[in-house]
């Protein structure tokens, strides 16, 4: 008896062991000196900008100006209605009698002190995304109609809270066109593109900023229809006095520079005077210790004090392939970029641009992936198109500089 | 009820503390040979036999001293406490599978396979590292973890060169790999560094076993490398482990596609075993034993330390000691209580290691119970091996526990069966 609950006690002894056996994996505390990983920097200044300028190009803006200052000029904003279903051809149906009234709505983002003209062209044609001051002659307004001044001028709120603007304060600017009415439903000229045009009004110096279509919705340019719908059925005949919208299908502002000093020395950015640079960085495969890990890249381009701007959006990319030119004037920009998702971008702050720098381009750098060929910097088109910032990479006190932190083994 | 209570009682203390042990990080990392106990039929033993009289299933030379086929597997946990550290830890894994046939009693034919080392390993760096880095300071901790290890496939065979002698010969294929990742960590982040071993050699071993008297019995071994154990190590590129699951995926940074691993690196010769091994036994009446076993070890290649383990070091020479008391069952008795096996034994080892001179010894003690069972003698063995390990450096003192299971199954083979 004593034997058997011996064996009965070592069962339960080795029953109770497995059933309270874990596997799990904490790790023990240790010196780890053998780990060779280990942190270290590279400060590079070696960098070096080279400007040039283009034909600015700004289309698909959320906002139109109109009017100038001293070195740019926003003379012309276009603003067209297609021929699709959802425009004019909508109101070829059979069922419309009649219009009442075609309004022109635009609304501009403050309050208005000096309203712009109205033109009108049947056939001024333009391109959102190519259009620029050097498609169109100075003599652009004799082909077109005038309208004049707006005739009616609405000092509105906006309590709702959207995403972008919360509370904000805007005029709407209207047009009675119903003058026009027979020139922009011709159905004979199958070209007919309806355009048309802002130009200042007699004080050109106030510059109005003005919702485009990919702005802020609903506060795009429009018109506004009320027209007569007739319906019948049966014995009895219908009429109905409908309030329709025809949106804008593509709205461009074409901005000219003026009297621009094209000078290799003005390292400078601004999206309206199609001022940019490319920018040389000295780094190469060889910068870096071999299978070295970029962790963090860092770089930082002081300001002029003389155009200090705070908030301005600045984008740099890295170039797809290089260019041999001494030109500082193109028409076009002949520089391309490889884009997303090495270009990166960020705000000005105190008189610097500290950027995140494309630390994944840097390290492709460095295996030999890629070559470095520069870098073009400019502005977002998000920025005032008015505003522009020049660089200082000449500055003793805080040069420009690239910061590399990486890890090695 | 008393002595049930303090039963329960230690077994609980016992069973609170699983860590694993610093030994997984020297050279090839935890040899199975440096186990308290091989796998459940041994006891702590290798070479005497605690199996069943005259039978050890890792000493080949006895092999034809089975009756029928053997198909035995052998399931192992092992976990090692560790002073001044409180973790939770321990794993477990398939300790042995071999397959054993004799013929006609004069000589035998044998597979295994089992673990040769286990490299797993985790461990943090117990302090944080300041640099400056321009304009900041940049605290950073290491870790580093460790996975995989390698087996040990055995081609053995057995011959009964007279009453006295037998003798037999094992081949050893050692294979397997092993990933590591060294990580560095700091600003919420780890730099990680994966490499990958893997591993090939081949080991012979001799054996011998020899009568003396009707209770006296020797049992020897000699092992060394054919081909020492080669590595060929591949560095992969580092990588920010953004997500922090330790493996370079589309989530971390540089993609995956644009870097290349490292050449890789061959290193030929790391590992090359000599074991010499010679035990006694004797029996005190019809079915007890006593027993006494000895292994000397040494790595010839003096050389683990290349291959970057875990904590840069490695054993070079190992002596191990064992004594142990066996119950062996009495085949003709009808009683339950002669079927079960009991083994018990004392185990001291002592390891030198390589790059510093540090010594890493074990005092264990093992109980185990075994249960046979039909004529063919199938078998259930359970194993506990409880030991203390000290170090001479720094690291801390190790409780470890073992436990392991086993089955063996037996049954006449390749006999042609007459039809009904």
């Amino acid at each position: 008896m004593k034997l058997l609950n011996s064996i009965l006690y070592l069962l339960v002894t080795f029953l109770f062991i497995i059933f309270s056996w874990n596997c799990s994996e904490e790790p023990i505390e240790n010196d780890l000196s053998n780990v060779n990983l280990k942190i270290d920097t590279l400060l590079i200044e070696d960098i070096s900008a080279n400007p040039y300028w283009i034909a600015p190009n700004l289309g698909l803006t959320d906002y139109l100006y109109v009017g100038r200052t001293t070195y740019l000029h926003s003379d012309y904003t276009f603003i067209s209605f297609s021929n699709n279903q959802y425009n004019w051809g909508a109101f070829l149906d059979s069922n419309i009698t009649s219009f009442d009234s075609l309004i022109f709505i635009i609304n501009i983002r403050d309050s208005l002190t000096n309203p712009p003209s109205l033109w009108y062209s049947a056939d001024s044609q333009f391109s959102e995304s190519k259009s620029t001051y050097l498609d169109f002659s100075e003599d652009i307004e004799s082909g077109m109609s005038f309208i004049g001044e707006p005739d009616t001028i609405l000092f509105k709120e906006d309590i709702t809270d959207n995403d972008t603007l919360k509370h904000f304060f805007y005029t709407e600017i209207r047009w009675d066109i119903m003058d026009l009415f027979d020139a922009i439903t011709d159905t004979i000229d199958t070209n007919i593109v309806r355009t048309f045009i802002l130009t200042p009004g007699s004080n050109d110096s106030t510059i109005l900023k003005i919702f485009s279509r990919e702005g802020l919705a609903n506060y795009g340019p429009k018109i506004r229809t009320v027209h007569r719908v007739t319906q019948t059925s049966n014995d009895s005949v219908m009429t109905d006095t409908i309030k329709g919208l025809l949106l804008a299908s593509s709205d461009k502002t074409i901005y000219e520079p003026i009297d621009l000093v094209k000078d290799p020395s003005n390292i400078g950015i601004g999206s309206g005077v199609g001022h940019q640079f490319i920018m040389s960085i000295n780094f190469d495969s060889l910068s870096l210790p071999d299978r070295a890990l970029i962790r963090e890249s860092i770089l930082t381009l002081p300001l002029d004090t003389t155009t200090i701007i705070d908030k301005f959006r600045v984008y740099i990319n890295p170039l797809e392939e290089g260019v041999d030119t001494s030109s500082l004037f193109f028409e076009e920009d002949p520089y391309s970029g490889v884009g997303f998702p090495y270009m990166v971008n960020n705000l000005t702050e105190n008189g610097i641009l500290e950027i995140e720098f494309v630390k994944k381009y840097l390290q492709n750098i460095s295996l030999g992936n890629e070559t470095n060929l520069g870098f073009k910097v400019f502005a977002s088109p998000l920025n005032d198109p008015f505003d522009f910032i020049r660089f200082n990479l000449n500055n003793i006190h805080n040069p420009p500089s690239l910061k590399i932190l990486y890890v090695t083994n | 009820m008393l002595q049930t209570n303090k039963i329960i009682i230690l077994i609980f203390i016992f069973s609170l503390s699983y860590p694993q042990g610093y030994m997984n990080g020297l050279g090839l990392g935890y040899l199975n040979e440096n186990s308290g106990a091989l796998n459940s039929t041994n006891g702590s033993n290798k070479l005497i036999p605690t199996y069943q009289a005259r039978i050890s299933l890792s000493n080949p030379s006895t092999w034809y001293n089975l009756k029928y086929t053997h198909l035995s597997l052998a399931y192992s946990s092992y976990s090692a406490s560790i002073d001044g550290q409180s973790l939770l830890n321990g794993y477990s894994n398939i300790s042995s599978a071999i397959w054993i046939i004799p013929i006609k009693s004069k000589a035998a034919f044998g597979l295994s396979i089992e673990p040769y080392a286990d490299q797993r390993l985790s461990i943090e760096q117990n302090d944080t590292t300041y640099i400056d880095a321009f304009d900041r300071t940049i605290g950073t901790t290491k870790s580093l973890d460790q996975y995989g290890g390698l087996l040990k496939l055995r081609l053995g065979s057995s011959y009964a060169v007279h009453e006295r002698l037998g003798l037999g010969f094992a081949i050893d294929l050692l294979f397997g790999s092993s990933r590591k990742n060294e990580s560095l960590f700091f600003d919420a982040i780890s730099v990680v560094q994966t490499s990958q071993n893997r591993y090939s050699g081949l080991l012979s071993e001799l054996f011998f076993n020899y009568k003396f008297s009707e209770n006296i019995f020797a049992y020897g071994s000699v092992s060394k490398a054919i081909n020492p154990v080669d590595v060929l190590i591949t560095d992969r590129f580092l990588f920010d482990d953004v997500n922090l699951n330790g493996y370079h995926d589309p989530f971390d940074s540089p993609a995956i596609d644009s870097v290349d691993a490292s050449p890789e690196v061959r290193l030929v010769d790391v590992h090359n075993p000599l074991t010499y091994s010679i035990g006694l036994q004797t029996t005190i009446n019809q079915n007890k034993a006593l027993s006494i076993e000895y292994i000397a070890y040494s790595d010839e290649a003096g050389k683990l330390n290349l291959i970057n383990a875990g904590l840069n070091d490695y054993i070079e020479l190992s002596n191990h000691i064992s004594l142990s008391f066996t119950r062996f069952p009495k085949d003709l008795s009808t009683q339950v209580f002669d079927k079960f096996i009991f083994r018990a034994g004392a185990v001291f080892k002592d390891h030198e290691l390589g790059l510093t001179g540090n010594n890493i010894r074990e005092l264990g003690c093992l109980m185990g119970l075994g249960f046979k069972f039909k004529n063919v003698g199938n078998q259930i063995d359970l194993n506990l091996y409880l030991g203390n390990r000290t170090h001479s450096n720094n690291y801390h003192n190790e409780f470890i526990k073992q436990l392991q299971v086993g089955i063996s199954l037996a049954d006449l083979w390749f006999v042609k069966r007459r039809q009904k």
